[in-house]
């Protein structure tokens, strides 16, 4: 009996922290096949031009290439927030672009994460309320919301700045808070847009030994954007993008 | 249920950005409350004032041709037994001559049985000087309008004549004048109903009967029922002052109007402060789309957000209406005596329903004006609003 005790508490402390039993599962989490993205009607700007990647499921993948090249909105692409002008995008096998509406805020809200070089924190939350909110917004109640938000803030060392409202954080605290909210609901895929673009090379390490850490932890797929060759020659993979197209 | 916290917080943090547009709703809400009051204080006043002077209903001959009811005793039993009915009082009306010393008046006489028409008319409230009730006892007692008495320059306990074209006179003692505070008070004199009958020939018959109902609102209906009884004519207050009655719904047409106007203005103070938070809020819009918020989520953020400005708004509007109301309790003012009889403060009717009404119509005008920017935020493109600094 306390065996089987035991065991359940460990199960449960599993079960907050891997919600997505996808992250367990084999198979690519990101395949794109032929994706063109095209801008404007008079004037026309090709920012991606059949683009092919697949991402592995636990990768941690970098996006490197000079300004304009097209990896924002390869990265805007993948997470669902932009439609492509042609070409498919399968994230877990499901083709994003026969998605509803309603599914892609679903599936952004419990297969995604996001950090981008703005941390866009909602300046009347607190720290905690603020990683608290995808959560929320999963329909988790607010004391279960609450236990996992500080978990994950402990893991991003903030457990000493939980009640600060984003005004009262440096621009490290507060993208590292971003960093929180973005694992919050234990993504599959983590999505990152320059952001450590606005921080110093300390807060900026520290955050990208971070997602390294918890990329082996819990098998989190990360695929990060960054001008920093440094950082990017740490990762799994480096993909480059020059005008739109994957070089290497 | 993350949107009523985000809207919540995002209020009242803001609370100086929206400041000014609550004011608005408010001073909207609680200025068309004591409008909505003072309207319809002067229209009671005013309908008061004119059923508590003429008669609920007026009972007259049946045709044109005859100035007069015959066989009055018979119809003014039918009249008394109508169900509805408190008094009746039969009248005979006789414009005549009065004489005291060398004044003479042209005067409207009315013979009237005094009892009933105490009840009917509660005359006795306008009396001045002297003794209603004792025109029951005294054949040949009659009570004056005030200003009729200054100008024939008599006093209680004094003569006067009424005089016929023929000459011939009957001599009465004044033992009461009244004064009613209308132009009535230049030519009314009242006399015993028998005595006038006597005097001028018209035993068994009246003028009309003026008639005293326990609901004045059913006086339509009472009236109808007489007429059917008595074959005689029955028009009820609301018939005879129906102008005044258009009038006053005219007037309240027009004030909705206004009203409607006015919360459109307020309505769109709120929607225009909501446009700037959208606007302001950008950012946070589009993370919280990428969070996995719905667009419908976004829209009822901001409609929430919307339906508390206003919340707040029209409880400040109420708070403005009380205190207003209180201030206009307090102030005398000047009004002119022949249409505002007995008023002398501005009379404000403070109803439940004028609060729902305005609280509710605004709420409704704010809701419509606020899921403008509330539709925009939800159509926001959430790259945009992410890649913005
Ligand atoms: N909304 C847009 N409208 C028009 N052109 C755009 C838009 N977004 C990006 N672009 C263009 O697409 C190209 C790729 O942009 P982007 O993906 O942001 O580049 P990167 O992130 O690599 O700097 C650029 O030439 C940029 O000007
Ligand atoms: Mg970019």
């Amino acid at each position: 009996m306390s065996t089987s005790d035991a065991t359940d508490g460990i199960k449960n402390d599993i079960d907050v922290m891997t919600d997505f039993p996808n992250n367990n599962k084999k198979g690519n989490i990101v395949e794109i096949k032929g994706l063109s993205k095209v801008y404007g009607d008079a004037v026309k700007v090709h920012a991606l031009r059949s683009v092919d990647l697949t991402v592995a499921r636990g990768e941690f993948m970098a996006i490197v290439g000079p300004s304009g090249s097209g990896k924002s909105t390869l990265l805007h692409m993948i997470g669902i927030l932009d439609t492509p002008s042609e070409g498919t995008i399968l994230i877990d096998g499901q083709d994003v672009g026969r998605m509803s509406d309603a599914q892609r805020s679903a599936t952004r809200n419990k297969m995604l994460g996001f950090v981008f070089q703005y941390h866009h924190l909602l300046p009347d939350f607190s720290a905690l309320e603020n990683v608290m909110m995808p959560l929320l917004i999963a329909g988790k109640n607010k004391k279960e919301a609450a236990s996992v938000a500080s978990e994950i803030l402990k893991d991003v060392e903030l457990a000493d700045r939980m009640e600060h409202r984003p005004n009262q954080l440096s621009g490290g605290q507060c993208q590292r808070v971003a960093v929180a909210r973005a694992l919050a609901n234990n993504p599959a895929l983590v999505i990152g847009d320059e952001l450590t673009g606005n921080l110093d090379t300390r807060s900026s390490k520290l955050i990208y030994d971070l997602l390294r850490k918890l990329n082996k932890k819990y098998n989190q797929t990360f695929i990060i954007v960054t001008h920093d060759d440094k950082l990017a020659e740490k990762t799994d993979r480096i993909v480059r993008i020059v005008d739109g197209q994957i070089t290497g | 249920m993350y949107e009523h916290k985000i809207a919540f917080r995002s209020v009242i943090a803001k609370k100086r950005n929206t400041f000014f547009a609550v004011l608005a709703v408010a001073l909207a809400v609680g200025i068309i409350i004591l409008f909505m009051g003072m309207i319809s204080g002067f229209a009671a006043e005013m309908i008061d004032a004119t059923v508590e002077s003429s008669p609920h209903i007026t009972v007259d001959p049946e045709d044109d041709d005859d100035e007069y009811i015959h066989l009055y005793d018979h119809f003014n039993a039918i009249i008394r037994q109508t169900e509805g009915v408190l008094f009746a009082s039969p009248v005979l009306v006789q414009p005549t001559a009065m004489e005291h010393r060398d004044n003479t008046a042209g005067i409207v006489l009315e013979g009237i049985d005094p009892r009933s028409e105490i009840d009917t008319m509660r005359v006795d409230r306008h009396l001045l000087k002297g003794n209603f009730t004792a025109l029951e006892r005294s054949y040949r007692g009659v009570v004056l309008g005030s200003i009729l008495a200054e100008d024939l320059d008599v006093g209680i306990g004094e003569k006067v004549d009424l005089v016929k074209p023929n000459g011939e006179t009957a001599s009465l003692e004044v033992i009461a004048i009244i004064s009613t505070g209308t132009p009535k008070d230049e030519t009314l004199a009242y006399a015993r109903l028998d005595l006038v009958q006597d005097f001028y020939d018209r035993r068994g018959q009246v003028s009309h009967f003026k008639v005293r109902v326990a609901d004045i609102h059913q006086a339509d209906k009472i009236a109808a029922d007489i007429q059917r009884d008595t074959g005689l004519e029955a028009i009820s207050w609301m018939e005879a002052n129906k102008d005044l009655l258009d009038l006053i719904n005219t007037q309240q047409v027009v004030a909705w109007i206004f009203y409607l106007m006015i919360f459109i203005v307020a309505g769109f103070g709120i929607a225009n402060t909501l446009y700037t938070m959208v606007i302001d809020r950008k950012k946070e819009i589009g993370m919280l789309m990428a969070m996995g918020a719905s667009r419908k989520s976004i829209s009822i953020i901001f409609l929430i957000e919307s339906a508390l400005l206003g919340i707040a708004g029209v409880l400040l509007g109420f708070l403005i209406a009380f205190i207003g109301a209180y201030f206009f309790s307090l102030y005398e003012i000047d009004l002119p005596a022949d249409v505002y009889y007995g008023v002398s403060t501005i009379p404000i009717d403070m109803q439940t329903r004028f609060f729902v009404y305005s609280g509710g119509f605004s709420l409704l005008i704010n809701m419509i004006a606020a899921s403008i920017p509330a539709k925009q935020a939800a159509q926001m493109d959430p790259v945009e609003a992410i890649e913005e600094e």
